[in-house]
């Protein structure tokens, strides 16, 4: 009996440390930023060569041989820079994607699932922040030209509110709209394809029209006159589309959040439906 | 008035040792929901130090991936096995009633 209660004190002395520091926490954080402002490690004086270098050359009208013309030098360097290894992440991720589905090869298709979930309650909280989020993860993609954020950030995003709906609405929430495993990776596939025609398109039109042009090319430089462009026109209003970065951002966005949304539905697929299509036991 | 640069780099020590705390948790915990939960708070501590870092772009990744999809991901992986860890095969046989003799 004294034993049970000791380990009880014990465990009430152990939540009452965890409480203090979660308060703690909280204290430090919101005061620090109600008195000093202080969010961010503010910029230094002094940049590296390195990090001077890339701010000086990604948004300098001055310089358009060497700029990429979008003001979000991160952006810049993952599409534009290193665009190549981007591209090359971007496969990976696809046959990754490929791998989960080797997991439901049997699976046929055609159950009916019930759009069951939790209570009424976590239904219609799911269901408000099922347009917020998606929202939030687009304009992420469509600005990661401008401001932080991009295409695989935006992607991951919009998968999280999948994964809300498959956990709180039931996996029928996406058989009843027709989300299939085929139509998703179609969408998967699409963004891949987009990305490859991106890369592709300015050597082909260099082919064609006698100039050089490099693969994942964004702006012109002196020694191949062929670039994306990075301002549109809408009646008057001048827009920034920073070239091939918006595209490029658009593209990933597809590709990732049909993707996840894919793996999502692959691993909360009932058992014996995997099953019942056969050839598991072999 | 605390300098805001070194106020920041406190803040960044201080979310840095509790992901050193809920790692370690995660590590030496064998209830294995409870681990999972630990690994998203040090995922939490390691997006605030981010934060602090004015890495953006970073933290966007981080929240979805390490919070939100790491997190039930294992969960769904938990929920079509156990939920505790076994320190060995034999404990583990022992808990399902197998005899371990020799």
């Amino acid at each position: 009996m004294s034993k049970s209660k000791a380990r009880e004190n014990r465990d009430i002395t152990k939540e009452i440390i965890v409480a203090i520091f979660a308060s703690l926490l909280i204290i430090v954080f919101a005061s620090a930023i109600l008195f000093s402002g202080a969010i961010a490690i503010p910029p230094q004086p002094t940049n590296r060569p390195l990090a001077s270098f890339y701010l000086r050359t990604t948004y300098n009208w001055e310089f358009k041989w060497l700029w990429s013309s979008s003001p979000e030098v991160v952006t810049s360097i993952l599409w534009d820079h290193r665009g190549i290894d981007t591209v090359y992440e971007t496969g990976v991720f696809f046959f990754a994607i490929i791998g989960a589905l080797m997991l439901i090869r049997n699976y046929k298709g055609g159950s009916k699932y019930k759009a069951v979930g939790m209570s009424i309650i976590a239904r219609s909280v799911t269901k408000i922040t099922l347009v917020s989020i998606p929202v939030i993860a687009l304009s992420i993609a469509l600005h990661g030209h401008l401001t932080p954020g991009g295409g695989f950030q935006g992607g991951s995003v919009f998968a999280v509110s999948t994964l809300l709906v498959i956990i709180a609405l039931g996996l029928g929430f996406f058989i009843e709209r027709g989300w299939t495993k085929h139509r998703l990776l179609g969408l998967h596939t699409l963004g891949i394809m987009i990305i490859g025609f991106i890369a592709l398109s300015l050597p082909i039109i260099g082919f064609f029209r006698s100039y050089c042009g490099y693969i994942m090319q964004n702006q012109w430089k002196p020694w191949s006159p062929l670039g994306l462009g990075y301002v549109f026109n809408l009646f008057g209003i001048e827009i920034l589309y920073s070239g091939s970065l918006l595209f490029l951002n658009l593209a990933g966005f597809l590709a990732v959040s049909a993707g996840l949304t894919l793996a999502f539905i692959a691993l909360a697929l009932p058992k014996e439906d995997i099953r019942k299509g056969g050839g598991l036991d072999d | 008035m605390i300098e805001q640069a070194s106020l920041c780099t406190l803040l960044l020590a201080l979310f840095m040792t509790y992901a050193i705390i809920l790692t370690y948790k995660t590590l030496t915990e064998t209830n294995l929901v409870k681990a999972i939960i630990y690994s998203a708070g040090q995922a939490i501590a390691y997006t605030l130090a981010l934060v602090l870092l004015a890495a953006p772009d970073l933290v966007l990744a981080y929240v979805a991936v390490g919070v939100g999809m790491y997190t039930v991901l294992f969960l769904f992986v938990v929920s079509r096995t156990e939920n505790h860890e076994y320190e060995s095969l034999e404990e583990a046989l022992k808990a399902m009633g197998v005899d371990v003799d020799e």
